[in-house]
């Protein structure tokens, strides 16, 4: 059944994947090899770095305008005075008519610059990267509109395909898809209403001046700018400095899909200091009997980290929005996160009035329970005699039982 | 009495003796060698057992005024899963084994806490009492019955020292009554009594596979009326989270 020659084949491809993970796919075209190892690729200021891939790309990423820093390697230093060292993002990018501003599918994310045999610190900008995708923004074709994307005020025009940002060209926006956040910048702008993460191919290629190939690889970068919409039926419940929340999860099969878990939104802002701020007034003795208008927790809007006030496990319908003032009105509402920590728009919220609860600790110390204060409190005022009645009954039988051996 | 009580404990110990010899047996591809066994099987000398039964501290009779925990969380019956483990370390002849058993448990009571300003009204807040009795007791097991009359029924009795790590929470977070903290420690005597219903006469021949292939010697299902004083002895300054109960199980003895 496990012969020594499938053994061998079984090691032969596990080296082989091994193997192939340590680099970028690299090819030859034109007698150079050139190479992207994966140590060699950095991130300046990634949402979450470390806890997620290096290739996954958020919203938040777009929109702080972080980039990746990339080292190439060459084969050889002969011939490179013959060409460019040039990133293209797309389809099929190392086919010239690709690039070709008439019929790209491609633009122009880096370069060009001088090769050598080891080009490090080569910067692609992710919104650079993102700018051309099929969407908001035009595919290398000098900033002529959208292709039915989500940007309804216009895009901003796409890479070219001569590599320049076209600014004075703006795109038309999409005919389709959702309507857009106007707080986020085109270029970040989700692609209509997909919520799955792409795939977008990166080409480090040396071009002649002709635009011929003479070396290349490739890297695979995956992007989501779209959370899952956000849950419904919000609930709040009364508790003592926080509020029990409670929501029915988004149905969609592929929004479900997707979810990594949820964000909990208040308004005002958790702790006393929040609630300064918001110059709400109140007074701490009185349960308030409604909530003020909210301009920061609506249907549909992306609040400031400031005002998040819990988390929950994709799995959970209910949580505790903490560190909440008794008899402070707040507005709570939650929004969904993704497996690549995008969060979505929060859903209509409500109204939530925390105010003073008696637990059962309180309860058992009030009816004079004096038990309580930590599992190394000691009191002096126990009866040992049972205990040492015990212990002495077990020290006679381990006595025993070493005369016995 | 005194005296009466630590001559019959000295006789007792004087007439034990080690329970296992050194016996070199085993299984290999064609089936058992080594000594033949007695109609005990392979040498025994521990138990577990996994337990489960109703748990319902008695936390209101560790207070002065009132009933907190019947307030709080009702009087609805609450279960506790356990686990516990047996050292046979004498056999006592013509009545059974005798031996240190160290063993776990786990409860959880929960419901909502009422309004301060309204106590008649509950809140949307959980609170719960979470408890992990642990306990080492001396364990008899008189297992003299179906080794010496072929009747399948083991009483046992325990006696030992409790104590119970337990701890409250509000919200999710551990409660506090003022600057106390919702967490401690109780202690105090132990105490059981069973009978366990020995299933190898189920199927008798499966009961020899075991004992050959796994060395399980015996198998059983027991029930046990359980008792745990766990306030330090009379002390009102430990929470009461011992109880009266029954469980019932699963035990193997190998």
């Amino acid at each position: 059944m496990f012969n020594l020659r499938r053994v061998f084949a079984l090691w032969a491809v596990v080296a082989w994947f091994l193997g192939s993970g340590g680099l970028a796919q690299a090819q030859t075209a034109g007698g150079i090899t050139v190479t992207v190892p994966n140590t060699g690729v950095q991130r300046d200021h990634q949402d979450y770095a470390g806890k997620v891939l290096v290739t996954q790309i958020n919203l938040k990423d777009c929109i702080n305008e972080d980039f990746f820093t990339f080292t190439v390697n060459m084969s050889t230093g002969l011939g490179l005075s013959n060409y460019s060292l040039e990133v293209w993002a797309g389809t099929g990018c190392d086919t010239l008519s690709n690039r070709n501003p008439l019929t790209a599918t491609c633009w122009r994310v880096g370069g060009p610059q001088t090769p050598t045999l080891i080009v490090s610190g080569l910067k692609v900008p992710v919104r650079t990267l993102l700018s051309g995708r099929t969407g908001g923004n035009s595919v290398g074709t000098g900033g002529s509109g959208g292709t039915g994307g989500t940007d309804s005020t216009g895009g901003t025009g796409g890479t070219d395909s001569s590599g320049g940002m076209d600014t004075t060209n703006a795109g038309s926006g999409g005919t389709s898809g959702s309507a857009s956040d106007s707080t986020i910048p085109s270029a970040c702008q989700p692609t209509g209403s997909i919520t799955a993460a792409q795939t977008l191919a990166l080409y480090f290629m040396l071009l002649d001046t002709s635009g011929a190939v003479g070396g290349q690889a490739q890297y695979k970068v995956t992007f989501k700018l779209n959370a899952p919409p956000p849950p419904s039926n919000i609930q709040t419940g009364v508790g003592e400095g926080i509020a029990p929340i409670s929501w029915d999860a988004p149905s969609g099969t592929t929004d479900q899909a997707t979810i990594d878990g949820y964000q909990l939104y208040c308004d005002p802002a958790p702790g006393i200091e929040g609630v300064n701020e918001s110059g709400i007034e109140w007074d701490p003795n009185i349960l308030p009997a409604a909530c003020p208008d909210s301009d920061i927790l609506k249907a549909g809007a992306r609040p400031d980290d400031k005002y998040k006030c819990g988390t929950a496990s994709k799995t959970s319908t209910r949580a505790n929005a903490t560190n909440l003032i008794n008899n402070v009105p707040y507005w709570v509402s939650v929004a969904t996160t993704d497996t690549y920590r995008n969060i979505g728009t929060v859903a209509e919220p409500a109204c939530a009035k925390p105010q003073p609860v008696t637990g059962f600790f309180e309860a058992y110390r009030a009816a004079g329970g004096e038990g309580g204060g930590g599992y190394c409190s000691f009191s002096r005022h126990a009866r040992p005699v049972m205990l040492f009645t015990v212990l002495g009954i077990g020290l006679s039988l381990v006595l025993r039982r070493r005369r016995a051996t | 009495m005194k005296r009466l009580l630590l001559v019959s404990t000295l006789g007792l110990l004087g007439w034990t003796r080690v329970a296992s010899a050194q016996t070199v047996r085993g299984v290999d591809e064609f089936g058992a060698y080594g000594p033949s066994t007695t109609r005990d099987g392979s040498p025994q000398s521990a138990a577990v057992e996994i337990r489960f039964g109703a748990y319902n501290p008695r936390v209101d009779n560790s207070v002065p005024n009132g009933t907190p925990y019947a307030d709080t969380f009702g009087n609805k019956t609450r279960f506790m899963v356990g686990l516990e483990g047996d050292w046979q370390a004498l056999r006592i002849p013509h009545l059974g084994t005798l031996g240190p058993g160290l063993g776990w448990g786990y409860t959880r009571a929960s419901g909502l806490a009422r309004l301060t300003s309204d106590p008649d009204q509950i809140s949307d807040e959980t609170t719960s009492l979470t408890i992990m009795p642990i306990y080492l007791v001396a364990v008899l097991r008189a297992d003299v019955f179906p080794r010496e009359f072929g009747i399948p029924i083991v009483p046992y009795a325990k006696l030992g020292m409790g104590t119970a790590l337990w701890s409250s929470s509000d919200g999710g977070e551990t409660a506090h009554a003022g600057d106390v903290k919702g967490t401690g420690l109780s202690f105090g005597p132990q105490y059981a009594l069973g009978g366990m219903f020995l299933l190898d006469i189920l199927d008798r021949q499966t009961a020899r596979d075991a004992d050959v292939s796994l060395g399980i010697n015996h198998s059983y299902v027991f029930g046990e009326w359980y008792g745990s004083e766990l306030d330090a002895f009379g002390s009102n300054k430990r929470m009461n989270v011992g109880a009266n109960t029954w469980v019932v199980g699963l035990a193997i003895e190998f």
